[in-house]
């Protein structure tokens, strides 16, 4: 008996309706399989007009623009631009960690794993909004978008596709893969990595609540093959805030030893060690010209994602006129 | 250190160890579930050290808080610790009754010698000091009380002449020893200046045992005994003993022993009339 598809309640309206103005466009040239509206590296074969360019002697004639010649002649090769489709896949952490939230769920809300156990809007619900709110978005625009689920190791994989099936896979997927054990996201990325053949663009939904250093050494490797990616940090608020009073025992969710402390006492430092890791963070994805999206697991995913495609398609723009 | 109310001394001691016994038995911490402590352990190292040493300091003042609000309630008397400002009463008894003061000692008068004693004690005094002066001849009588004005104390002890009556110790004593006892100096101390002669003591009336216990804190002192009267006894470093409270009626006060000039122990006997020599 198949689980419910309530994971579909993650898509509200008004998302769709935040991110219908925007297009998710690449930044790199796509080498897609079918026609899409991504810039492929290949040229000369497509409709598309892009260029003007010299001509050098023992060329091939059959691109010379002859109504240029006869204008001013002289002698320029029209160059056409293809346009593709986009691979995008999606990781999804959904380590124990995932599993933290303090916003009570609504009625009709979610219907994860870790949102049906805690009755609380988690940060792997925010993950899954995201998610199928890309995956939507996606398959709108012709993109063919795979999604991998990880925690220590890969939990569930949706291959990529452009089929109309594809968005109510996803969303199977989210609502029914179990959450829980330590982030391995290096892993992950080097499992997704070798499955992916042509340029794309991963997305990866995670706390990253582990150290830096395996991170680096997975991104280095997705920026080597020419993909592009995309870190989404989801926190929720009484992680970013921290509003906590008193003398608190902090119980690791992913199985370390528990920390006692005055939550006063080390706000502060907390707040602290929080805004330097976020740094670290920009500054490695900036490291590899990637983006970094951060969301606060309280709010709707519509304007931080919105906010993410404009950016995205303000950079595509300028570098078309340039 | 002294109390006026030592029971409230002992109450602050235990009132001041309550902030340690809260602080470590009912500080239970609510259990948080929290995502990943990869954060708060990097911040608990950054405030560790300073937030130990806070609390420590903390707990620390508020014990010596309340311990010195109870000690402040409890009416300290004295600061053992500050031997440079420590504040005395010195009340001086001179015999200057006829049997004793008149006695010839090498050519001058037993007073003379006790006046001299007297003159030398108040120049022993510091400046915060005050000095008071009894005389025994009947009826004793409390001549100067205590006062910081040291020269007129000299004055008043050169002015001193004998006097035709009995002098009576016991009178003196009663005048000055709870004068003394209620004082709230540091020290208080008592000079007795007799010749112990028989006539000083009045051997049918017994030192009241529930007065000498009450000037517990009194210390006593005799003069020195002169080396030309070997009948006299003296009295030095005099500490009334615990059983002084329960000395009543005819038996025999033990009011004071030490060790005089010549090494020889003296008891001082004031039931029966009689000094006595061990």
């Amino acid at each position: 008996m198949s689980a419910p598809l309530r994971a579909e309640a993650y898509l509200a309206p008004e998302t769709l309706a935040q991110l219908a103005p925007f297009e998710l466009r690449a930044r790199m040239l796509v080498d897609g399989l079918g026609s899409g509206m991504h810039a492929s590296p290949r040229q000369g074969q497509a409709v598309e007009f892009a260029e003007h360019r010299p001509y050098t002697p023992g060329e091939s004639l059959r691109h010379l623009d002859w109504k240029v010649f006869g204008r001013s002649d002289k002698l320029y090769l029209k160059r056409y631009e293809q346009e593709t489709n986009l691979d995008v896949v999606i990781l999804v952490d959904a380590s124990s960690s995932m599993r933290f939230g303090t916003l009570g769920s609504k009625a009709g809300w979610g219907g994860t794993d870790a949102g049906r156990t805690s009755l609380q809007w988690t940060k792997f619900d925010c993950a899954a909004a995201i998610s199928v709110a890309l995956a939507h978005l996606c398959l709108e625009q012709r993109d063919r978008v795979g999604m991998t689920v990880y925690a220590d190791d890969v939990r569930a994989t949706v291959r990529r596709s452009g089929a109309k099936g594809q968005w109510r896979s996803l969303v199977q997927s989210l609502a029914t893969v179990k959450i829980g054990g330590v982030a391995q996201p290096a892993r992950a990325i080097d499992q997704v990595l070798a499955t992916l053949s042509a340029r794309s663009l991963i997305f990866i939904l995670s706390d990253f609540q582990h150290p830096m250093e395996s991170l680096r050494e997975a991104l280095a490797k997705a920026r080597f093959r020419g993909h592009d990616v995309v870190l989404a940090r989801i926190l929720d608020r009484q992680e970013i805030r921290f509003p906590l009073e008193g003398f608190r025992r902090f119980e690791d969710m992913e199985g370390q030893p528990p920390i006692e402390a005055d939550a006063e006492v080390i706000r502060a430092a907390y707040l602290q060690e929080l805004k330097h890791f976020d740094a670290e963070l920009e500054r490695l994805a900036r490291s590899f010209n990637d983006d970094v999206l951060r969301l606060d697991s309280h709010d709707s995913v519509g304007p931080p994602l919105a906010a993410l495609l404009s950016r995205r398609e303000a950079a595509w723009r300028a570098r078309r006129r340039g | 250190m002294n109390f006026l109310h030592p029971g409230l001394a002992v109450a602050a001691l235990c009132a001041a160890a309550l902030p340690i016994v809260l602080h470590l038995l009912l500080r239970r911490p609510r259990v948080t579930p929290w995502p990943s402590t990869m954060l708060l352990r990097l911040a608990m190292e950054k405030v560790r050290r300073r937030r130990r040493l806070e609390r420590w300091l903390l707990l620390t003042l508020r014990a010596l808080g309340i311990g010195l609000i109870g000690t402040a309630m409890a009416g300290p008397l004295a600061s053992g610790w500050s031997g440079s400002r420590v504040t005395r009463d010195q009340w001086i008894v001179i015999d200057d009754g006829a049997t004793s003061a008149e006695r010839l000692v090498d050519g001058s008068t037993m007073l003379d010698h006790l006046k001299q004693q007297a003159l030398q004690a108040i120049d022993a005094l510091r400046e915060a000091d005050r000095v008071a002066l009894v005389t025994t001849a009947q009826p004793a009588t409390v001549l100067m009380q205590p006062t910081g004005d040291l020269a007129h104390a000299r004055t008043m002890v050169l002015q001193l002449g004998t006097h035709a009556v009995r002098g009576d110790l016991r009178g003196a004593l009663e005048q000055c020893l709870p004068a003394a006892s209620d004082a709230i100096t540091e020290r208080r101390d008592v000079l007795v200046l007799s010749g112990w002669r028989r006539g000083s003591v009045d051997p049918d009336q017994p030192v009241p045992g529930a007065w000498l216990d009450r000037a517990r804190n009194v210390t006593w002192r005799s003069a020195r005994p002169l080396d030309a009267a070997p009948g006299n006894r003296f009295i030095r470093d005099v500490r009334v003993g615990r059983s002084t409270s329960e000395v009543q009626g005819n038996r025999d006060v033990p009011l004071a022993s030490g060790s005089g000039a010549h090494g020889h122990h003296t008891r001082i006997r004031w039931r029966g009339g009689s000094q006595r020599r061990r």
